[in-house]
């Protein structure tokens, strides 16, 4: 499982192993929560889904700051 | 007095230093948006990355209306419906994020919760005309 984190670095990446669903369960909460961050999981080629609970069958999740008027 | 304790009374000096911390700014940028463009390819369908590549924007469809929306790569204001030519500023509220991070953002919220982009975005009235069909000459007495 991969997540990638939307930075001022362009983006940031955290790579789990299969069996390490536990540490990123931890991480995903961290960032959902501790950061309120908004996340995102892969559906198919080119489509992503936002979602608010962690799906330990995803493979590439997507991360980023709530949404603000510019 | 210089902070680094050096004597920069020297005009060609201070440009010079000023010319590396440009110089140094423009490479970081440069790497930022590619890392940001690498993400945005990523995870863009076949239609999309292809429209990007030729026009540097792509069209997503609403999650709840069903509107087209295209995605421009630009700063402010990108993102526009397709029937009316409104424009839309939403972004994500870190600050220093790349265009390609705001636009995948964009792609991703307009997917699949286009009603929270809104309720946060603003709206801008079309700079130009939106396309019509075409209709019967105006003048054919």
């Amino acid at each position: 499982m991969r997540f990638y984190i939307m930075d001022q670095t362009g983006h940031s990446t955290v790579e789990f192993k299969k069996d390490d669903v536990d540490t990123a369960m931890k991480k995903f909460m961290e960032l959902t929560q501790t950061e309120k961050k908004i996340a995102a999981v892969r559906t198919g080629e080119g489509q992503l889904r936002k979602t608010s609970a962690f799906d330990p069958s995803a493979d590439e999740m997507v991360f980023f700051s709530p949404m603000r008027g510019g | 007095m210089p902070h680094d304790g050096r004597n920069l009374d020297c005009d060609g000096d201070i440009l010079a230093a000023m010319d590396r911390m440009w110089n140094a700014w423009n490479g970081r940028q440069a790497t930022v948006n590619a890392r940001g463009l690498d993400l945005l390819l990523k995870f863009l369908s076949p239609v999309q990355t292809r429209e990007f590549k030729e026009t540097n924007s792509f069209i997503v469809v609403g999650s709840h209306s069903k509107r087209c929306y295209r995605i421009h790569h630009a700063q402010y204001y990108n993102v526009e419906n397709c029937e009316d030519g409104i424009c839309y500023c939403f972004l994500p509220s870190d600050a220093g994020i790349c265009i390609p991070d705001v636009m995948l953002a964009q792609k991703i919220m307009l997917e699949s919760d286009e009603h929270a982009a809104m309720l946060v975005a603003n709206a801008r009235p079309p700079l130009r005309q939106p396309k019509t069909p075409p209709s019967a000459p105006a003048n054919a007495d």
